[in-house]
This record gives structure tokens, sequence and C-alpha cells, in this order.
């Protein structure tokens, strides 16, 4: 049985990623986005949404088993881990290509 | 657990944590230096460029240093390693999942093994690609400028949500044992005490985790098609061979990967067994019945492999034609026939024996024909991706030679994967404890 605060996580990820999805499809279709206030933050908010969203939805797994302040820590470090990966990538790769 | 080999228990399969050996080190060390041997070959490309590289644009072009340059391959061994390893991830969850919603009670017994091998695989494939790109630095514009319309993008997409799932799938998994691990090495107690998460172990909470799991490998599953899906309608972006646009490619593509990835987990269900003596843990009957599997889909890929032939022998596009004529006759023949004959027709007889009787199963010879098919697949895979962009459809072009430089780098995903395999196995039992207990 989904309890509810699975489902609540769930249909958040969901939206998230929609969110994402929706902003990438009017960037790539319409000038419209850049006056969103999302856009206009300079922000690339369609792929980190995009993102962000795929991993709140699997970490519904965790709000089944984990107490809330553990599933945070696990959302954060997911969430972070993953962009830190690109983060060293760019940083050491740029340094060392002249 | 008992069983022919006699009785093993928890501390049995705690002491591939617990036992560390000089030889241990030695492989270790030259782990570490193979590692440092890669970083310095990437180190090389990063600031030579991908000219240290075999691989040149498609068409001739005019040389600014010379007359003219030879064409050649715009993908080489990077492609292949990073197919290669998207191949190896599948293991993990098929036979984790399998194990789970199938009940398949006896095979739980690798289905760690098969998880943590996902989980090292897939950070591998990436590597792989970063490699691949002259301009690593710009990694993220993958993400920034992406087309939700290319599969470029939903490769991107896939492998993250695959490689978050196996995370969450894994810790899952381990939680129960992260807490026993705690109570039981006291020198580790607070690593352990943290990562458990407060776990309880109540007879509740267990039966939580087991629903979440199920649920959890369910979801997973078609994501794992889908990643290697995805793989292969990238190559549709590249315009080499007509059949790289079939239906039948991502099938292809998914079978074969299935195929290393069960391959791959017979190997080490067999290394970890011989190494810490776990007969009576991983017996003949798991080792039998995970051939078994390989030896099913394998038939499956090789029908496949011989219906892309057939048809492209009898009724091919010049331009296929050309590309199987290259493979069959031309500069890769002898890759190409080494890999058929050696690579999967010897594995197949071995892996066919057992249907003969069961005597026939020799559980040593097998593991030479998982190792031995997944080298094979390895070059299945540059055998799919090398010739035909050498063969573009207006014409043919020149030959691609991958540099010691390129090898080694490729190579490194070998020994960082086997590092970061170690790791884990020296910090988490690699088999459920739940097994030796029963449940």
């Amino acid at each position: 049985m989904v309890t509810k605060s699975t489902a609540a996580v769930l249909i958040l990820g969901f939206l998230i990623l929609f969110s994402g999805l929706s902003l990438w499809v009017l960037g790539d279709q319409t000038d419209s986005v850049v006056s969103l206030p999302l856009a206009s933050t300079g922000v690339l908010w369609a792929p980190l949404l995009w993102v962000c969203g795929i991993i709140v939805l699997l970490s519904a797994a965790f709000v089944n088993v984990l107490r809330a302040k553990y599933y945070v820590v696990w959302l954060v470090s997911l969430i972070v881990g993953y962009l830190v990966v690109f983060g060293i990538i760019i940083l050491v790769t740029g340094y060392l290509i002249p | 657990m008992k069983s022919g080999y006699g009785i093993a228990t928890e501390d049995t399969v705690l002491q591939s944590i617990t036992r560390t050996g000089t030889a241990f080190y030695v492989f270790v060390c030259v782990l570490l230096v193979l590692t440092g041997e890669f970083l310095y070959a990437w180190y090389i490309q990063l600031t030579a460029g991908l000219v240290v590289t075999g691989m040149r644009s498609i068409y001739n072009a005019p040389n600014y240093m010379g007359p003219y340059v030879a064409g050649g391959s715009p993908w080489g061994i990077y492609i292949t390693n990073f197919i290669f390893w998207i191949g190896i991830s599948h293991a993990g969850i098929a036979i984790s999942a399998s194990v789970r919603l199938m009940d398949l009670k006896k095979y739980k017994v690798v289905a760690r093994m098969a998880e943590v091998l996902t989980l090292v695989a897939l950070p591998m494939a990436g590597l792989s690609i970063v490699f691949d790109q002259g301009r690593p630095d710009r990694i993220i514009n993958l993400l920034v400028y992406g087309r939700f319309q290319s599969p470029m993008l939903w490769d991107l997409t896939a492998i993250t949500t695959y490689f978050m799932g196996t995370i969450v799938y894994l810790y899952l998994s381990l939680r129960g044992d992260i807490d026993e691990l705690a109570h039981k090495l006291p020198g580790r107690e607070w690593f352990y005490k943290r990562l458990a998460m407060n776990y309880e172990g109540t007879e509740s909470e267990k039966e939580r985790h087991n629903r979440t799991l199920w649920w959890l490998a369910l979801a997973i599953v078609p994501i794992m098609v889908t990643v290697h899906s995805v793989v292969s309608f990238v190559f549709g972006l590249m315009i080499a061979r007509s059949s790289w646009y079939s239906t039948i490619f991502a099938i292809y593509f998914v079978v074969g990967a299935i195929v290393s990835g069960v391959a791959a987990v017979y190997s080490l269900a067999w290394i970890f067994r011989w190494l810490y003596k776990w007969e009576a843990l991983i017996t003949d009957d798991v080792l039998k019945g995970i051939s078994w599997a390989l030896r099913n889909i394998l038939i499956i890929y090789i029908y496949l492999w011989i219906a892309e032939e057939l048809t492209t022998r009898y009724m091919g596009a010049s331009a296929d034609l050309r590309v199987s004529d290259y493979l069959w006759f031309g500069p890769y023949a002898p890759i190409f026939w080494t890999m058929a004959v050696v690579g999967f027709g010897i594995p197949a007889i071995i892996l066919l024996k057992p249907i003969f009787g069961k005597r026939h199963f020799n559980p040593g010879l097998t593991f030479a024909a998982s190792i031995i098919l997944n080298v094979a697949l390895w070059v299945k895979r540059f055998t799919i991706v090398v010739p035909s962009l050498l063969n573009p459809p207006l014409y043919q072009t020149g030959i691609y030679i991958p540099t010691p430089t390129e090898i080694s780098i490729m190579l490194g995903t070998f020994w960082l994967a086997a590092l970061l395999y170690v790791a884990f196995i020296k910090l988490f039992p690699i088999i459920d404890l739940d097994v030796v207990k029963g449940e």
C-alpha cells in the first residue's frame, strides 16, 4: 500500500518533472519563455527542474521507510551529488584544457 | 544456510570484509598504478586534444599541416566502451528485480553483486562519453542546450534515472545489513550507525522495505530497457548504415546488453566463490541456473545477429553491403571472424553442452565462456560502430586504429571499476545477510 507521504512525493516529483519539460518545450518553440518569471532569473530552470523531478520521483521510495530528516539528507545528497559530478568534470577539465 | 558443502553463516559472508591478505594489497596497488597510468593518458588527451586518438572526421578533408588526411571514424573505442558498460549495467537490476518480482529466492545470493555491478558500470559508461568529448568542460551543454526531441538528451535522462534508481534500490536492500554490521564490527560502528539511519529491524520495518523494493524493482525494469533502447536510438543520429534506423536495433541492443550483463554476473559469482570458498553459498545449482539464462539469451542474440547479416547480404542497400563486405572480407575480417568463431561459437558450445546431461556442466569452463563472451561482446560493439562509420553512404573512407593513449584511457574505466568494486566489498557484504539467515 502506498502511504500518503509517498503519494505526495510522487505527485511532487511528477509536477517538478513536467514543469521542467514544459519550460523546455516553451523555450524551444516560442520566445514566451523569456518573459516567464522563472526563466528571467537567469537560472537554467528547465534542465534543473527536469533532473530534480526525476530524483524526487525516485526518492519516493525513501519516504516509505526513512524518517523525514533522513529523507531530506538523501534527497539533498542525490541532487547535490549529481550536480557536483558535473561541476568537478567542468572545473578539472576546464583547468587542464589549454 | 546448509548445503552439500557445509554450513554458511554470517561470518562466512563477512570474511570478504574482515579477511584482508597480502594478495589483496598487491591487487589494489596494481590497480592504483594502472589508474595512475590512465590518468596520465587522459591528461595528455586533455592538453593535446583528440588528435592523440585514432578518431578522425568521416570524409577526407584538406589538412593545413599537409596535403590531405585520410578520413576515418569519428567514433571509436570510447563509444564502444560506452555501449559495453551500459550493457554490463543491465545485469544488476535485471537479476535483482527478477529475484524479487518472480520470487526466485535461490538467486538472491548473487543479487547484490549484480546490483553493485550496475552501480559501478554506469559511471564508467558516463566517463566513456566524457573521454569522447573534445571539450569535456562543456559537458553541461548536454543539459543546458539539450533538445528534448533528441535521443542524446533522452540518453542522459535514462542513464540518470537508472543510476539514481539503482542507488535508492541498493541502499534500501543494504540498510538492514548496514545496521547489523554496526553491531558486528565495533571498530566501524560510527560509520555504519550513521549510514543505517536509525534502522530498527522490526518485522514491520522489514516488511515495509520489502514492499518498497518490490515496487522499485517493478519501476526500474522498464527504465533498464529504456536505457539501452535509447542508446541504440542515438545511432540513428549518425549517417552510416540503414540498419541503424531499423526497428530491430533497439531489441538487438537490449538483448546484447543482457547477454553481457548476465555473463559478467556469472564471472563475478564464480570469482567470489573461488576466492572465499563460498561453495556452500554460491552452489553449482545457482551457477547452473545463471548459465542457463545466459545460454538462452545468447541463442536469441545470435539469432538476431544472423538475421541482421542475412538480410543485409541478400537484399541490403549498396552502402550496407559495403559495410558487410568490409567486415567479412575487408581489413576488419580477422577481428570479425575471430569474434564470431572464438568469441561466440566456443562459449555457445560450452553453454549448450549441459543440455545433453547434467554432468556436462562445468562451472570453471562456463566461467571461461562468460569471460570470452564479454570480450567478444566488446568487440561486437566495435564492429557495429567503426566499420559502419568508415563506410558512409557515399564512399569508403580511411581506417581507424586506436592509439596507445586511447587504449590506456579506455582501459582506465576497467581499473576504476575494479577499484570501486573492491572498495564496496571491503565496506559492505557482497551477499545479502538474509540469505544465510534463510529469510
